[in-house]
């Protein structure tokens, strides 16, 4: 209701009022009653539509105090206070209206009863209309709906309030589950447990989705192998080998057993009388007909060659003497994928060549360019003059045909010419007769199995070179232990490892110390120098041989006392005791058991008498001279009695060979002549060499001219020591 | 007049390749699986017009997939065929990756693509919209058989063709 409204009804009543100075009851009422449906019909519309405001909003705050009380007990509550404060005003508006319903019943009692209630009636009506107007001012009902109003935003305040802290609610509930996570999170020894339990999972994920995985971890990797390599390179060796080796062999196996079907038929169909000798033999022996066929025949042989075309492995040309292999296209490309593989794997430098495969007889020998390969298969002992040969060819080949090789695109017609250049090469020795047949086609049996071995040897290399250094070490080892042979130092030469010592001549040969060892001859140079050895053996040894113990006398040893016993030539004892002096390391000599026997002496003495007489060839053989090599003989048989022979020698010295003859014919005569009185010799000639390597008991050293000189040797008679 | 071409088989573990080459040089199949390491070279000639082409057939042998394979295998090849197993989609993904690689180590030469054991009909896992995309001009799709010989021939015979259309 607007303010206008109202005066302009106030200014109606001041109107109507001056007009009816003695209203009738009839017309006052009347007056009221349009009074009342001017005050109160527009108040009591008024009235209606705040009712049902205020009971839409009673709703609406129903519905929010529902709401809000699910979400927020303070708001609801306050919520409520709000709504029991509607409600009161709800329940003044009820009020107000039974009251002015009371007004009205009272003012039809005062109309009744007179003028003066109607009066009073008036007074009243405008008691209740300031009171109703108070009712306004009072509350302010605009107000009190901004109010609700503001009430329902902060309601919706609350609400969104009550939605975070639901929202933190939930975030609790997670927090109280991630909490376990974050403490594995934290705590690194359960990280690494969680990382460890997914990382196999992961790396396979990841090396299916792409290589980032695989090019990231390469550099560190290849980096710790690298490390660990360079720490202990025998350890690598050790877990590549086993695998490796046989994946290798594996590889080239699978390659042979493709060939192995038409070269058994090939060989099976080479039936000549020599291979069925040889098959016989390769039967008796247990071995493969193909390795006795190669056992015979050839120094050496170039079977095939094949020109390879760098890269593709395709085959550019051929050549061959005798049968040739049926499929030299795949024999090139199985080549190439051979070398490739091992210059991929083993890190061969760019462009070299591994240059040859070779098992006992049979050698591969590859020469690369850069354009092509020539490869020859040789049977036997490729000379060193064929590998500068093959280079030449390869060579020319490339100089001659390089822009034809450029351009080969399988025609092998486009390069008819270049065969020309290869057979020259085709080479061979024979080491007697010559061989055909089947060789070509066994060869390559053969050549699968050199193959292997080289590819596998070139991966030994390493592993070779750590076993023979190790076999050298131990075959130091074992010289340094063995008596007379002293180790000053190991090393590594050029080629070889180098063994440096020192030997006493009497000590053990190191060659066949060496031969008895794992280590090969060409592995290893024994440097040995010449040394005395002071260990009791070579002592002993080396005492014994200046004493040349007689024949009679029995040498022992007691610790580092020499005992002697027998009979001997009193001479000797002197010698000996001397000898022994002159050795610190020997502590004595026991002579106790030495006999000194005069039958010996005097058998020393007339030696020496008889080695006297000499007589040159030219001077005649005497009567005199005769009787008196008897008389010497007989004397010195008569001493020595039974227990020693007496020999006679007729000693021929000839210092120069063409005396031979002449010298020869006198000896005969003396001996003759010595026999016919009784006296067995022995003829002895020593010729121009001999003499020139004088023996230790040669006295008189020989002069120019030939001579002959009586000799007397005595020793011990069977069974008689 | 004979030509010899260099053919790698390119795809992944255990698709056939090995037995497709079997199949087509030797003509036999063997149900046994045998895997080898290294390469194997074989060869078949094929008659294209008043030619023949001496196909030098590279296999790798036991190749894995976590091994790769060295860029020499395809250098000079003049062509290739890329293997996929018709029961593991999977392979295709392999094949047109070694298809990329293959171009890149010999440059553009002809590929065709073996949907290979198409005998295998209730395991067979590959629709035709898979292949969308394969099927190009550079590329021939051949649903083969190494072990019935279905489609073989063929495939190495369109290979040989394409290798001397490149020629002329
Ligand atoms: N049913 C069937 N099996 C095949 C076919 N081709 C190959 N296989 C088999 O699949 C397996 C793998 O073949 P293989 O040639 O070694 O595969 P590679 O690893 O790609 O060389 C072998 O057991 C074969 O017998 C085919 O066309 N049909
Ligand atoms: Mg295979």
């Amino acid at each position: 209701m607007s303010d206008e409204a109202l005066s302009a009804d106030h200014e109606t009543r001041a109107a109507e009022r001056p007009e009816d100075p003695a209203p009738t009851p009839e017309a006052n009422l009347d007056a009221l009653e349009s009074l009342r449906d001017i005050v109160f019909g527009k108040r009591l519309e008024q009235l209606e539509v705040l009712r049902d405001r205020v009971g839409r909003l009673k709703v609406t705050l129903a519905e929010l105090h529902a709401s809000a009380d699910q979400r927020d007990a303070a708001a609801a509550r306050e919520l409520a206070e709000r709504i029991a404060a509607t409600d009161a005003l709800g329940a003044r508006l009820d009020e107000l209206q039974a009251r002015a319903t009371r007004i009205e019943s009272e003012a039809r009692t005062a109309l009744a009863e007179g003028a003066d209630a109607a009066e009073a009636l008036a007074r009243r009506v405008d008691a209740a209309e300031a009171l109703a107007e108070r009712v306004e001012g009072e509350g302010g009902l605009a107000e009190r709906i901004e109010h609700v109003e503001r009430l329902t935003d902060r309601v919706d305040d609350i609400e969104r309030l009550a939605q975070r802290v639901q929202d933190i609610d939930r975030l609790d509930e997670r927090l109280a589950t991630v909490e376990p996570v974050r403490e594995r999170v934290v705590d690194e020894d359960l990280r690494a447990e969680d990382v460890g339990a997914v990382l196999p999972r992961a790396v396979a994920a990841r090396a299916r989705k792409d290589g980032q995985l695989a090019a990231s971890l390469r550099p560190t990797i290849e980096d710790t192998l690298e490390a660990s390599v360079r720490r202990n390179p025998q350890a690598l060796v050790d877990i590549i080998f086993p695998v490796l080796g046989p994946a290798i062999r594996k590889m080239i196996g699978s390659a042979i057993t493709s060939m192995v079907g038409s070269i058994n038929r090939a060989v099976e169909s080479s039936f000549t009388i020599r291979g069925l000798k040889w098959r016989m033999q390769a039967w008796r022996t247990k071995r493969s007909y193909a390795e006795i066929a190669l056992m015979h025949g050839l120094v050496y042989r170039v079977e095939e060659l094949f020109l390879i075309q760098r890269g593709s492995g395709l085959l550019l040309a051929h050549a061959s003497r005798g049968p040739e292999s049926e499929e030299p296209e795949v024999i090139s490309g199985m080549l190439t994928a051979i070398t490739d593989f091992v210059r991929d794997s083993f890190d061969v430098e760019q462009g070299s060549e591994v240059e040859t495969f070779r098992v006992g007889d049979l050698t591969l020998v590859v020469k690369g360019g850069s354009k092509a390969v020539l490869a020859a298969t040789v049977r036997g002992v490729p000379p060193p003059a064929l590998h500068d040969r093959l280079q030449t060819s390869i060579e020319e080949v490339h100089r001659d045909y390089g822009r034809q090789i450029d351009a080969f695109d399988g025609d092998m017609e486009s390069l008819a010419g270049v065969e020309a250049l290869l057979e020259p090469n085709l080479l061979e020795e024979a080491k007697g007769r010559k061989k055909r047949g089947p060789a070509s086609l066994v060869f390559w049996v053969l050549l699968a199995v050199v193959a292997a071995t080289a590819v596998t040897s070139l991966v030994t290399n390493r592993m070779r070179a750590a076993r023979v250094e190790r076999d050298v070490r131990q075959l130091a080892r074992t010289l340094q232990a063995e008596p007379g042979i002293v180790v000053t130092d190991v090393h590594e030469g050029d080629e070889r490892w180098i063994v440096e010592g020192l030997r006493d001549p009497l000590a053990a040969d190191p060659e066949e110390l060496r031969a008895k060892s794992a280590v090969d001859g060409e592995d290893v140079e024994l440097r040995m120098g010449a040394y005395r050895s002071l260990e009791p053996v070579f002592v002993q040894r080396r005492l014994l041989d200046r004493l040349s113990v007689p024949d009679t006398v029995r040498a022992t040893w007691r610790d580092r006392t020499l005992v002697l016993t027998g009979p001997v030539y009193s001479a000797w004892i002197r010698t000996a005791l001397q000898a022994v002096a002159d050795v610190p390391e020997v502590d004595g000599v026991d002579i106790s058991g030495l006999t000194p026997d005069p039958a010996l002496d005097a058998l020393l003495v007339s030696r020496a008498v008889l080695i006297a007489q000499r007589v040159p060839v030219d001077t005649p053989v005497t009567d005199e001279l005769i009787a008196s090599v008897r008389e010497q003989v007989e004397g010195a048989r008569t001493t020595a009695g039974e227990r020693f022979a007496v020999e006679l020698q007729v000693i021929t010295l000839l210092p120069r060979a063409e005396d031979e003859p002449k010298a020869r014919a006198q000896a005969a005569t003396v001996v003759r002549l010595l026999e016919r009185a009784g006296i067995q010799s022995t003829e002895v000639f020593r010729s121009p060499a001999d003499l020139a390597r004088p023996k230790p008991d040669d006295l008189m050293p020989a002069g120019d001219s030939p001579e002959i000189r009586f000799d007397l040797t005595v020793r011990l008679a069977e069974g008689g020591r | 007049m004979t030509k010899q071409k260099k053919v790698c088989m390119l795809g992944a573990f255990a698709v056939g390749k090995t037995s497709l080459v079997a199949r087509f040089v030797k003509g036999i199949f063997d149900e046994r699986y045998l895997t080898t390491v290294g390469v194997k070279t074989d060869r078949k000639d094929v008659a294209v017009g008043d030619e023949t082409v001496r196909m030098v057939l590279w296999d790798i042998q036991g190749e894995d997939e976590l091994q790769p394979i060295k860029p020499s295998y395809m250098t000079g090849a003049s062509g290739c065929l890329l293997v996929v197993d018709g029961t593991r989609p999977e392979t295709l993904d392999v094949a047109r990756r070694l298809k990329i690689w293959g171009e890149a180590n010999a440059g553009p030469i002809p590929f065709v693509m073996l949907l290979n054991k198409v005998d295998l009909t209730a395991d067979w896992a590959l629709q035709d919209e898979d292949l969308q995309g394969d099927n190009r001009p550079g590329c021939r799709v051949i649903q083969t058989s190494a072990k019935t010989g279905e489609g073989v021939e063929d495939a190495f015979r369109i290979l040989a063709e394409k290798m001397t259309a490149g020629d002329a």
